[in-house]
């Protein structure tokens, strides 16, 4: 078999998320996320009616990212292995990729006086920034590296319930298709058609 | 049931804003200064090139040129400072790597913008020969249109993201940029207007005296053409709702929230009574007033141009917040499972 570079994904199972809010409080703790900001949150769509559904919504590091796109100082880009990184050192906070954005996880910590806000923040799939693994201005900056110690994300470690899982996408799709197997009926996974239309829109 | 109107807060938790350019002044303040300047300075390049035959519309030239340079610093102040880091955004040659993308285009049209505007009203200052200033009007054309369409093209980045798609129904590219062009230069129209009114009517002495000696007449002029332009703006912006009406399911959340959701007040009597209705009806009143009644009423004038620029603003605010409106990511319905 041939070696190729993992493309690292999140699925969300929307029918097995019990909105227990544990992979936001393991995400802040693990990461010293700024006041304010929530790389993953759990969002609840018809609250107290039937059918009431929870889904943790991170930064869902898409192959053809919006964010990507759009940013005028090319402050997001792939890593080889697909997480979109922010290089904090080179975003002027301008908040394109916040409107560029169907999941609404660019957030901008405000830091200083200066500016409307600061420099934006995301989920990083708990793989640190660009700086060197493990150094202290890494962990400052972007919180913990636990891709380069060879570990999942936080958030889908702590999952109660699987509902978040993360890793190789060719991992995370063959327990996709056992689940729906099982099941009888769709994977779960939210807003995908809307997000990833299948063509382009005009 | 009939479908429930969700207000903005209902839309929020989805969407996980915390910093949206609508909820400080730069970025609305900067899209209406922005446009404004465009369009003064396409109105100085205009009437500088229609007029050298006859050495017209001089003196409304040397106005648009004069109020285009403020209008662009205080609007590129605001700019720079909504971003996170402005010491970055100020040393954009450096930084803007990404061609693709209209923050940086912008970049270069705002670059290309400023030094035009400074030596248009630098020309007309020290009052060097047609020359120079008509090579400057040639290229303030382009430009001011380009600083106009920009501020549209800015909140409608669709081409730059892979398939063409965007998730902000209301900033939609093909709508967006022409209306921002017309409300520029309707709100640039109204501005000239305003100063020369007031210069004429404050009659400050020396040169800008007898330079802006018909500043009255040439203020009537601005308001006939600013209704025209009123009523294309007014036509633009019926196309657009009307394509938002039949549209897909995130434009007909946006032409409920705009028509008769939460932005509906700012909508109706922000940008369609005062930019639109109201300047055009204190244009018909002036009319009677002028030309049937023979009385003068060059307040009326002054009240039509306010209007037109708050309305101007009003309409930037509206688009703004319009774009926290998402293009609903439909959760999978009960029946599939």
């Amino acid at each position: 078999m041939a070696l190729t570079t993992a493309r690292m994904k999140f699925y969300i199972d929307v029918k097995r998320c019990i909105e227990c809010g544990g992979c936001e409080v393991a995400c802040k703790n693990e990461n010293n996320v700024p006041q304010g900001i929530a790389r993953i949150r759990v969002v609840t769509v018809n609250e107290g009616q039937p059918g009431e559904t929870n889904i943790a919504v991170p930064c869902m590091h898409c192959s053809k990212a919006p964010c990507v796109a759009v940013c005028p100082v090319d402050a997001l880009y792939h890593r080889p292995d697909g997480i979109v990184h922010v290089n904090k050192e080179t975003c002027i906070g301008c908040g394109y990729c916040l409107y560029a954005c169907p999941f609404g996880a660019p957030q901008f910590p405000k830091e200083s006086a200066f500016g409307a806000r600061g420099v934006m923040d995301k989920c990083t799939y708990c793989a640190g920034g660009p700086d060197e693994p493990f150094s202290e201005k890494e962990r400052r900056s972007y919180g913990s590296n636990r891709i380069a110690e060879g570990k999942l994300p936080m958030c889908a470690s702590v999952c109660s319930t699987k509902a978040l899982i993360a890793g190789d996408a060719e991992e995370v799709a063959k327990v996709v298709r056992a689940r729906v197997a099982a099941r009888g009926s769709g994977g779960g996974a939210w807003g995908w058609e809307t997000a990833y239309p299948a063509g382009p829109r005009f | 049931m009939p479908p429930q109107m969700p207000s903005l807060e209902q839309l929020e938790p989805i969407i996980l804003v915390t910093s949206k350019w609508g909820a400080s002044f730069h970025i609305p303040w900067y899209l209406f200064l922005g446009g404004m300047a465009g369009g003064t300075l396409l109105i100085a390049a205009l009437a500088d090139l229609l007029g050298a035959k006859h050495e017209r519309y001089q003196a409304l030239s040397r106005i648009a040129a004069y109020i285009t340079l403020p209008i662009t610093i205080v609007g590129g102040l605001a700019l720079t400072f909504h971003l996170g880091k402005p010491e970055r955004g100020i040393l954009f040659p450096l930084f803007m790597s990404n061609y693709r993308s209209w923050l940086t285009i912008g970049g270069w049209i705002i670059a290309a913008f400023f030094p035009l505007a400074v030596a248009y009203a630098v020309l007309w200052y020290f009052r060097t020969g047609r020359a120079p200033r008509l090579i400057v009007a040639i290229l303030s054309i382009p430009a001011g249109i380009g600083m106009a369409l920009y501020t549209g093209f800015l909140i409608s980045g669709t081409w730059s993201i892979p398939g063409g798609y965007w998730f902000s129904p209301l900033w939609d590219t093909r709508y967006i940029p022409v209306l921002f062009l017309i409300s520029g230069l309707s709100t640039g129209l109204a501005g000239c207007g305003l100063v020369a009114l007031a210069v004429d009517h404050f009659r400050p002495s020396g040169v800008l005296r007898r330079e802006l000696g018909g500043a009255s007449e040439t203020a009537g002029t601005l308001s006939l053409l600013d209704t025209l332009v009123i009523i294309a703006e007014g036509s633009w912006i019926y196309l657009m709702l009307a394509a938002f009406a039949a549209g897909d399911v995130g434009q007909k959340l946006v032409y409920g929230v705009l028509t008769k959701g939460d932005l509906a007040p700012w909508f109706w009597w922000g940008v369609i009574a005062l930019a639109l209705a109201l300047p055009f009806l204190a244009s018909l009143v002036e009319v009677l007033l002028v030309k049937v009644i023979r009385v003068p009423a060059d307040w009326l004038l002054y009240v039509k141009f306010v209007m037109v620029l708050v309305g101007g603003l009003l309409l930037r605010y509206v688009i703004v917040w319009g774009g926290e409106i998402r293009k609903p990511l439909p959760f999978p319905p009960f029946n599939v499972y």
